[in-house]
C-alpha cells in the first residue's frame, strides 16, 4: 500500500477524532518520568518519543485480571454464563518487539482451542506502531528479530516535522480518514529510505553472540551448564520477570463470590512459572521445587519450548525482565550468551 | 488476523450429582449426569474439570468406562479447597463440568495385547476405566493382570470390584498393602507394589504395562516392568499435574515442552524418560 504522511502537528487532531467515538490507548509520561500504556483523556498525553513502557499493552488483551464466566443461585436454580468482555480500542505507539509479543501471543490463544477472551479484544483493537528511536539500555529486539512491521494496522515513522505512514491492514486503511494524512511524495520516499537504514541497528549494541535461530538447540545441550545454578541460586521467586514481559502468558483461575453469595464470577489473573506454587498439585507434590528448576523452565520455555511449538522465539528483546529484575539475574542476553 | 471461536473455553455446563458412595475416609465416587442428558463420550484415561462455583474448578480424572451410559464415575480424594466442596455435596447437587480433556489410554493399539495393569493407591481411579472397558470387551484382548497396591487395608478403593476381578478366571488379579493394620486382620500380600512383580510372568513379546500411581511409584513400577522385557514403549503412565485450563493456555502443566493436558496424561515412558521433572 502507498506511503502516506501526516504533519506532527495535524496528529493531535487525527487523535482528538479517534476519541471522539472509541477508546484510544496510548504511551504516556507518568510524573516519575517512566512511561505506560494508559487510556489517553485527549491527544496532548499521548507520547511517541519513548524507551519502553513499565508494562506491556499485552494488559489489553490478557488483562491482570478477567472475568471468565458469572454464577447465580436463584431460589435452589443455578445459573452460569460465559463472560467475554471486550470494546473497540485503537492502541498508539505500539513499538515492534511488542508487536512481535503480541503476534506470538495470537497464535497462543488461537492454536488448537481458541480462546474467545483473548480473540474477540484482539479482533476489537487497531494497532498504531511507531518505531524506536531511542532504545532502552537493556533492549536487544533487532538480535533476536524482533524489529517487526507484521501486524500493525498503521506504522508511523517519525522523520523530521512529519510521520511517515505506513498501513499494514484494511482496517489501518480505514483509520486514515479521521486525519490528514497526505501521500507521501517521491522526495519522502527516499528520505524514508534514508531513515529507515539509519534507524537499523539501533538496538544491536546489546545481542546474541549467535543466532536467535540456533538458541533452541543450544538450549538443548546446555542443561547442565554452571550458569544456571549461578544465576538461579540468587533468584528471589519475585515473579517481576514475569509481570513484565510480554510474551508470558500462563494465568491462575480462581473463584469469587459477591456480597450476596449467591452470585459470583470466575476470574483469570496473571501468574507465573517462577513463583514458587506454580507446579504444585493439592496432594503436596511440587514438580518445581527448588527455584533452579523454576528459573530453567523460564529461559526454556522462551528459547526452546515456544519456538519449537510457534515457529518464533519466545523472546522479543524488550529488555524489561532485566530492568525489573531486583537481583539483576534475569537479563537474556547475559544468560544464553553464557551458554555459548 | 485469526479465525473467531465465540465460544468460551471456560464456560462448565451443568451436570447433577446422582449419587455419592463413601469408598474409604478420604475418597468418595460421584456418579454425575449431565442436565441435558448428553453422553459425556470421554475415552479411558481422559479427565474433566468439575467446577463447585463459588468454591472454584479442579482437573479430576474420570473413573467409569465410557461402556456405562447415562453416566459417569468421578472419585475424588478430599485434599484442598475444591475436593473438600466436593466432599460436602449431596445427591442431587449440581456441579459444572468441562471436558473430557486429554488424550486417553491408547485403546487401538492395546487391541489384542496382553496388558499388566499396575495400580497405586488412587491410580486406581483412572485406570478402572480402562480396566472395566477391557473387561467389557474382553475377547478383544490377551492376558488380563492386574496389580494393585494400597498403603493399608482401609485405604483400598472399589473392593467389591477387587473381589470380581479376582474372582474372575479370566483375570490374574495380585494385590498388596504396605502395611496392614492390626484390626484388620488382613491375610494377604504385605509389601509394596514392586514386590508383587517377581509373582508374574509376562510375555514381553505382546504386553503392554499400564501403570498409574503417585510420582514416586513410577520410577520402581517402570524399573520392574522393564526387567519383565517390556521396552520403554509399551510402558504406558498417566501423570498428574496441577491445571488450570484444561486446554494448553494457561501453563501449569507443562513438563518442558510438553502440556500434560493435551499432550498426556497418558504417556509412554520412551517419551518421557529424557525429561527432567516427568518422573
Amino acid at each position: 500500500m502507498e506511503l502516506k504522511v501526516i504533519a506532527k502537528e495535524s496528529l493531535l487532531s487525527f487523535v482528538n477524532r479517534l476519541l471522539e467515538d472509541r477508546e484510544v490507548v496510548g504511551v504516556r509520561k507518568r510524573e516519575d518520568g517512566k512511561y505506560i500504556f494508559d487510556r489517553l483523556e485527549n491527544s496532548e498525553e499521548l507520547c511517541l518519543n519513548y524507551d519502553v513502557t513499565l508494562l506491556p499493552p499485552k494488559k489489553y488483551f490478557l488483562p491482570q485480571r478477567e472475568t471468565l464466566i458469572r454464577f447465580e443461585d436463584k431460589e435452589g436454580e443455578l445459573s452460569v454464563e460465559a463472560v467475554v468482555e471486550s470494546s473497540p480500542r485503537v492502541i498508539i505507539g505500539v513499538h515492534p518487539y511488542d508487536m512481535a509479543a503480541i503476534n506470538l501471543l495470537d497464535k497462543v490463544f488461537s492454536r488448537d482451542k481458541k480462546d474467545a477472551n483473548y480473540l474477540k479484544k484482539r479482533e476489537d483493537t487497531l494497532i498504531i506502531g511507531t518505531d524506536v528511536k531511542n532504545p532502552s539500555p537493556y533492549a536487544f529486539y533487532e538480535s533476536v528479530g524482533s524489529d517487526t512491521r507484521e501486524g500493525f494496522d498503521l506504522f508511523f515513522t517519525e522523520m523530521g516535522k512529519s510521520y511517515v505512514v505506513e498501513t499494514g491492514s484494511q482496517k489501518g486503511e480505514e483509520l486514515l480518514k479521521y486525519g490528514d494524512f497526505k501521500k507521501a511524495t517521491a522526495r519522502e520516499e527516499n528520505e524514508f529510505k534514508n531513515i529507515k537504514k539509519q534507524r537499523k541497528g539501533l538496538s544491536l549494541e546489546r545481542r546474541l553472540n549467535f543466532l536467535s535461530h540456533d538458541l533452541p538447540h543450544l538450549l538443548g545441550e546446555k542443561l547442565e551448564h554452571p550458569v544456571w545454578e549461578e544465576k538461579s541460586s540468587r533468584c528471589l521467586s519475585c515473579g517481576s520477570c514475569i509481570m513484565v514481559c510480554p510474551t508470558c502468558y500462563c494465568f491462575d483461575v480462581q473463584d469469587e463470590m459477591d456480597m450476596s453469595l449467591t452470585a459470583g464470577e470466575r476470574f483469570r489473573q496473571w501468574d507465573g512459572c517462577l513463583l514458587t506454587d506454580f507446579a504444585r498439585v493439592a496432594t503436596g507434590e511440587n514438580f518445581r521445587k527448588d527455584i533452579k528448576s523454576r528459573y530453567q523452565h523460564r529461559f526454556y520455555r522462551k528459547g526452546k519450548y515456544i519456538p519449537e511449538k510457534f515457529g518464533m522465539i519466545g523472546c522479543v528483546g524488550c529488555g524489561r525482565c532485566a530492568s525489573a529484575c531486583l537481583a539483576d539475574i534475569a537479563d537474556p542476553v547475559e544468560i544464553y550468551n553464557a551458554l555459548l | 488476523m485469526c479465525e473467531q471461536a465465540r465460544d468460551s473455553l471456560f464456560l462448565p455446563e451443568l451436570a447433577e450429582i446422582i449419587r455419592v458412595e463413601e469408598l474409604t475416609a478420604t475418597e468418595k465416587l460421584f456418579e454425575i449426569r449431565f442436565k441435558n442428558g448428553r453422553e459425556l463420550g470421554h475415552l479411558p484415561g481422559q479427565f474433566v474439570e468439575v467446577s463447585v462455583f463459588g468454591i472454584g474448578e479442579a482437573p479430576i480424572s474420570i473413573s467409569s468406562s465410557p461402556t456405562k451410559d447415562g453416566s459417569f464415575e468421578l472419585v475424588v480424594r478430599r485434599v484442598g479447597n475444591v475436593t473438600g466442596a466436593l466432599h460436602r455435596l449431596r445427591k442431587g447437587s449440581i456441579i459444572g463440568i468441562r471436558g473430557p480433556f486429554g488424550n486417553g489410554f491408547p485403546l487401538t493399539e492395546l487391541k489384542g495385547r496382553d496388558i499388566l495393569f499396575v495400580a497405586g493407591g488412587i491410580g486406581l481411579v483412572p485406570l478402572r476405566s480402562l480396566i472395566n472397558y477391557v473387561l467389557d470387551n474382553r475377547g478383544s484382548y490377551g492376558r488380563v493382570i492386574i496389580l494393585f497396591g494400597a498403603r493399608t487395608p482401609s485405604e483400598r478403593l472399589f473392593v467389591d470390584e477387587l473381589a470380581l476381578w479376582k474372582d474372575r478366571r479370566d483375570v490374574e488379579f495380585l494385590e498388596t498393602v504396605d502395611r496392614a493394620e492390626p484390626e484388620w486382620n488382613w491375610k494377604g500380600h504385605t509389601g509394596v507394589i514392586t514386590t508383587l512383580f517377581p509373582e508374574i510372568n509376562v510375555d514381553q513379546d505382546k504386553t503392554y504395562a499400564v501403570i498409574v500411581g503417585p510420582p514416586v511409584m513410577y520410577r520402581f513400577a517402570i524399573l520392574e516392568a522393564m526387567g519383565k522385557g517390556i521396552p520403554g514403549e509399551r510402558i504406558i503412565v498417566s501423570l498428574e499435574r496441577r491445571m488450570k485450563c484444561g486446554v494448553g493456555k494457561c501453563g501449569h502443566c507443562q513438563i518442558q515442552n510438553l502440556y500434560v493436558c493435551q499432550d498426556g496424561p497418558v504417556f509412554r515412558y520412551s517419551e518421557i524418560k529424557e525429561l527432567k521433572e516427568a518422573i
